[in-house]
C-alpha cells in the first residue's frame, strides 16, 4: 500500500473519531504533533489504534501516547506492520 | 511452568487472606444503599467505578461488593517494590502506567471484562486530596468508557463516604448500571466519549447526595 493511501485512510479514521477538527485533519501534514496539534490524550490514541487495527488488518504492540510524537510516526508504524 | 506455579501461589494467598479475614471484617460490614431502591446483584462482566478518598479504598470496595473477585486497576509505580508487587499479583491487580496508558493494559482490562469478570477502578486516577476537605470530585478519565464499549459491558458507579473515625461504619451507595453504548451506539466520537464520562461523574455526584456526603 502506498504511503499516500495510508495517510488518506488515516485522515478518514481521525475524521470519524473527531469531527470537531475537520479542517485541521483535512489539511494536516505528517510532521504535525499528535498532542499539540491534534490535542490527543491517551484515550484518543487508543481509540485511533483500535480503528487502525480494524481498517488495516494489523495489530499494534503495547504502545501508548508516549510512543508516537507525530502523525508521520504513526504512518511509519503502519507501513512497517504492513510489510 | 513457573507461571503456572506462581498463579497457584497467588490464588492460595488470595483465598487464605479472604477467608481468614472474613469473620473479623464482618464486624466492619458496610451499610450500602442502592439508587434503584433494591439490592443490585452485580453479575457478569462489569466495570465498577468509585470515588477515591483513602488508600484503603480497594479494601473497602472488596468489602462492599464482597461476593465478587475484583481486578483493581493499580498505578504501575506501586509495583516497584517486589513484596508489594507480589501482593498486588495475589489480588489480581492490573498495573497501569498513568502517564502513558498502553494498548497492553487496555487489552488486558477488556479481556477480563469479556470473560465476565469484575474490574474495579478509580476514574479520578488518584486519591482525592482536595484542600477543602470536602473531597469534591476531580475530573474523570475517559478510558473507562472506551474499555467498557469495547467489552460491551456496563459501568456501575459507586460512592464511599469518608469515615469519621476508624470505628465508624462504612457507608456506600451503588448506582444503576450504565451501558455506554446506549447513548451514541458502539462507536461514539471522542467528544461523545467525553460527554458520557461527564454523565458518569454526574451520576456519582447524585450518589454522594443520596449518601448525604
Amino acid at each position: 500500500m502506498a504511503r499516500e493511501e495510508i495517510v488518506e485512510r488515516l485522515k478518514e479514521i481521525l475524521l470519524s473519531e473527531d469531527d470537531r477538527k475537520k479542517e485541521l485533519i483535512e489539511n494536516c501534514t505528517e510532521d504535525m504533533s499528535l498532542t499539540e496539534d491534534f490535542g490527543f490524550n491517551s484515550v484518543g490514541l487508543l481509540y485511533m489504534v483500535i480503528d487502525i487495527e480494524e481498517s488495516f488488518g494489523i495489530r499494534f504492540e503495547d504502545v501508548g501516547i508516549g510512543d508516537f510524537e507525530t502523525l508521520g510516526q504513526v504512518v511509519d508504524y503502519i507501513e512497517g506492520r504492513l510489510q | 511452568m513457573k507461571k503456572k506455579l506462581m498463579t497457584i501461589i497467588h490464588w492460595t494467598v488470595f483465598w487464605f487472606v479472604k477467608l481468614t479475614a472474613a469473620p473479623g471484617l464482618l464486624l466492619f460490614r458496610p451499610k450500602v444503599i442502592y439508587a434503584g431502591g433494591k439490592r443490585l446483584r452485580i453479575r457478569g462482566g462489569a466495570l465498577l467505578i468509585s470515588n477515591h478518598i483513602t488508600s484503603f479504598d480497594p479494601l473497602y470496595m472488596q468489602l462492599i461488593v464482597w461476593h465478587r473477585n475484583h481486578h483493581f486497576v493499580c498505578a504501575k509505580e506501586f509495583y516497584e517494590k517486589k513484596s508489594r508487587a507480589f501482593l498486588f499479583d495475589c489480588f489480581q491487580c492490573i498495573p497501569v502506567d498513568r502517564s502513558n496508558v498502553g494498548t497492553g493494559t487496555m487489552r488486558e482490562i477488556v479481556a477480563h471484562l469479556k470473560a465476565g469478570e469484575l474490574v474495579s477502578m478509580f476514574p479520578e486516577g488518584h486519591v482525592n486530596i482536595t484542600g477543602s476537605g470536602d473531597h469534591e470530585l476531580q475530573e474523570f478519565k475517559s478510558g473507562m468508557v472506551l474499555m467498557s464499549l469495547l467489552a460491551g459491558t456496563p459501568i456501575i458507579p459507586m460512592v464511599m463516604k469518608k469515615r469519621k473515625t476508624v470505628f465508624s461504619r462504612l457507608e456506600a451507595a451503588i448506582g444503576e448500571p450504565v451501558d455506554p453504548a446506549s447513548f451514541y451506539g458502539k462507536r461514539p466520537t471522542v467528544a461523545q466519549i467525553e460527554e458520557i464520562t461527564e454523565i458518569l461523574k454526574e451520576r456519582t455526584k447524585e450518589l454522594r447526595e443520596m449518601l448525604g456526603d
